[in-house]
């Protein structure tokens, strides 16, 4: 089905150009004729290239390896980076003439827009690139390349070496801040050493740990002397002076008590001027007397006897009392002196705390500086190495690899190819139009496009093809023959012109 | 046309002849048939006169082998509705048991004419006005084996209620009825020019309508349909 609509739709192609043939024929001369003069006047472009090599390799680098970065300019992306650069763009303009000094800017913009869009850099394979500029004007073209590649390669070697003279410069800056700061951590710390002398927080917290020992070890001690000073201070009390003194008065107290008794026993007989009763009171009245002095102390009646003495053990229990006193109270001032001691060790060791802290934060200090500053000598030493690479032009360059040739043809589309198209490209328009028309328009060419949209009961009972006479084919000659010769004198027109071309004429 | 006669025609207005005689005055050679765009057996273009025979015996068939009369009509102007409706009558009388006859309903670019050249005294539309005219007389030999002419002779603005009248419908049926082996072709102006068609109609026995080549849209394929009626509307040629 489809081979059949493509081949309805050729032969009514063919169909309707035998129909439009006297336009079909004026369009194809017209566009022919009208591609060819477009040839005439299409301008011829010279193209100049030359190939550059960004050259990283050379006898110094292995030599270095390590030791010395060799400068990173790289590589033929970034070399199409800064030839597009304004800064080149300007001096190839200046180079070339097409600016000077009393160029506008917005002219100078116009130039280099220019020149940027005629330059084209394409990647050649690794680290190689090729600088191309086209042109219609040969000398110009060939000019325009050789500015181009000089102002580059100067412009990188300038910069390379401005480069690492800069980076050099600002680590030097770098080393001489470090070494300030490390001279100023030095001497903070210097200081801070001198002036605290509290000795480290391990050595406070052993001397805090032996006071706590000995404070419990007195307090041990002084619980212990105190019981022994209160048991003496108890059998003290329990033992008299003397020996003999308690019996006495309490024989004495037995007398007279019997005594009372006995004056009680007559009281209930007797009165009281009773003369038993009067000699038994003046007993008791004595008998008092001897007990009040005995207990008086002072007196010491001759008639006490001589059984009264000193008790031996109650000087000893004394002594021994006295001395337990003594302890007690001196081991209670040692406790004393020695809590004083904890407390100092206290206050010592809070303020070692205090200080250790900032003395790590000055050894911190003091190490990060140090570590950087040796760094940055290390480095300072590279970046003068790498100086001096580039000073002497032995860091990356580039090289011109293949150097710009004056271009002797012309490039791109020449008159030879509208030549040569203009035919064929009259042929097509000149189809592809009644094409159009055959496909755009809606009326019937194709029995089976027909029969496709005709409802089920009409039916299409034949096709008859196109039926060609002598007599049509005598009338169609008669035509094709003015036709003919129309295009005889167009291709006659045609080839005079080519001709000319090339030959010079035009 | 091997009793092709080689005697060339001499148009000198004696090739008026009975019907009943058949007599074939002049032929018409190869070129002249082919110039006319005319099929004949053994032409160069096959599928051109097999397309004919093709249609031929579609109809046939639909007639049941009985003789009818067949109305051509085109769907725009200069859409060839003379040149099938020529070659059906054409195609008929290749079988040497039929005749045809063909009757030009063209007051303008009368086919007919151009095939008769200036021979032909009366046509159709005098036999219309004039009762006193026989059917022989306006009936003419096409140079062409066992095919007859009517040709439309003069008309004016009134031709389309002649060919309407009851007349008509009687030449037609005589025609027919006279004898079974003749088929009636009726070439009548395009269904967009005029209303021949759906008039005549009543009096053919099958309708075909001539699809041209690039000069109708589908519609108006669906429109002209539609104007002759579906009553003896047969199916659309296709001419190339």
């Amino acid at each position: 089905m489809e081979t059949t609509l493509l081949v309805e739709l050729a032969r009514a192609v063919w169909r309707e150009i035998i129909e439009w043939r006297t336009w079909v024929v004026a369009i194809f001369i017209t566009i022919s004729i009208g591609v060819l003069a477009v040839g005439i006047y299409w301008p011829e472009r010279y193209e100049t290239s030359t190939m550059l090599y960004a050259d990283v390799t050379n006898i110094i680098a292995p030599l270095l390896k390590g030791r010395a970065e060799v400068t990173e300019i790289d590589r033929s992306q970034q070399a199409r980076e800064m030839i597009y650069t304004r800064k080149i763009m300007l001096s190839v303009a200046n180079s070339m003439g097409m600016i000077d000094n009393n160029t506008t800017v917005e002219k100078q913009e116009a130039i280099i827009g220019r020149l940027r869009a005629g330059i084209t850099i394409e990647d050649e394979g690794k680290n190689y690139f090729r600088v191309t500029y086209s042109s219609t004007d040969q000398d110009g073209s060939f000019q325009l390349v050789n500015a181009v590649v000089d102002a580059f390669i100067s412009d990188t070697s300038d910069q390379r070496r401005e480069e690492s003279r800069n980076a050099y410069d600002f680590i030097e800056q770098q080393v001489v801040a470090y070494k300030q700061q490390l001279v100023a951590a030095e001497n903070e710390l210097k200081e801070f050493k001198s002036t605290n002398l509290d000795g480290t927080g391990a050595s406070v917290s052993n001397r805090i740990e032996q006071l706590r020992l000995q404070i419990e070890e007195l307090k041990l001690t002084i619980g212990e002397a105190g019981a022994r000073n209160r048991s003496l201070k108890e059998q003290l009390k329990n033992e008299s002076l003397y020996l003999t003194a308690k019996s006495k008065v309490d024989d004495e107290r037995a007398r007279l008590n019997i005594l009372k008794d006995r004056l009680d026993m007559l009281r209930l007989s007797y009165q009281e001027t009773y003369p038993d009763i009067v000699s038994m009171i003046q007993q008791i009245a004595a008998q008092e007397l001897v007990i009040d002095s005995l207990q008086g102390g002072g007196y010491v009646s001759n008639s006490l006897g001589s059984d009264s003495k000193e008790n031996p053990l109650y000087e000893e229990l004394r002594v021994r009392q006295s001395e337990a006193e003594l302890d007690v109270r001196s081991q209670r001032n040692r406790l004393a002196s020695v809590e004083r001691m904890l407390e100092g060790e206290y206050e010592r060791a809070q303020r070692v705390a205090s200080k250790e802290a900032e003395m790590s934060e000055l050894v911190r200090d003091y190490d990060v500086t140090r570590g950087i500053y040796e760094e940055m000598l290390g480095r300072k030493e590279k970046a003068r190495l790498s100086m001096t690479l580039d000073v002497e032009g032995q860091g990356v360059s580039f090289k011109i690899q293949e150097p710009a040739v004056y271009p002797m043809s012309p490039t791109g589309l020449q008159f030879h190819h509208f030549a040569w198209a203009a035919p064929f490209v009259g042929l097509i328009v000149a189809i592809g139009l009644i094409a159009i028309y055959v496909v755009l328009d809606p009326r019937v060419r194709s029995p089976s496009k027909l029969v496709a949209y005709l409802p089920d009961d009409i039916e299409l009972l034949t096709v008859v093809p196109h039926i060609r006479t002598k007599l049509t084919q005598r009338v169609l000659r008669v035509d094709v023959m003015v036709l003919a010769f129309v295009c005889v004198a167009a291709a006659a027109l045609y080839a005079v012109v080519v001709w000319s071309r090339f030959n010079g004429i035009i | 046309m091997s009793s092709e006669n080689l005697i060339k025609a001499t148009n000198t207005g004696t090739t008026v002849s009975t019907i009943a005689n058949m007599a074939e005055v002049t032929l018409k050679s190869q070129d002249e048939l082919a110039a006319l765009k005319i099929i004949y057996p053994g032409m160069a273009q096959r599928q051109v006169l097999s397309s004919f025979r093709d249609l031929r015996t579609k109809l046939l068939d639909k007639a049941k082998g009985n003789n009818f009369v067949l109305l051509v009509s085109s769907l725009s102007l200069g859409g060839g509705s003379s040149f099938v409706a020529m070659n059906m009558a054409a195609s008929f009388a290749l079988d040497e048991r039929k005749t045809a006859i063909y009757i030009d309903c063209n007051l303008e670019n009368s086919f007919a004419n151009e095939l008769l050249g200036s021979n032909s005294d009366f046509g159709l539309m005098e036999y219309l006005d004039d009762p006193a005219l026989d059917l022989k007389d306006i009936i003419y030999s096409s140079g062409i084996s066992r095919v007859r002419v009517i040709p439309p002779g003069l008309g004016d603005d009134t031709s389309v209620e002649r060919l309407s009248s009851p007349r008509m419908a009687y030449l037609i049926e005589s025609l027919k009825q006279r004898y079974p082996d003749r088929f009636v072709v009726l070439d009548v102006p395009p269904v967009s020019e005029s209303s021949l068609a759906r008039i005549l109609s009543s009096v053919a026995d099958m309708a075909i309508l001539v699809v041209p080549f690039g000069k109708v849209t589908t519609n108006q394929v669906l429109a002209g349909v539609d104007a002759v009626g579906e009553g003896k509307f047969e199916g659309l040629v296709f001419n190339n």
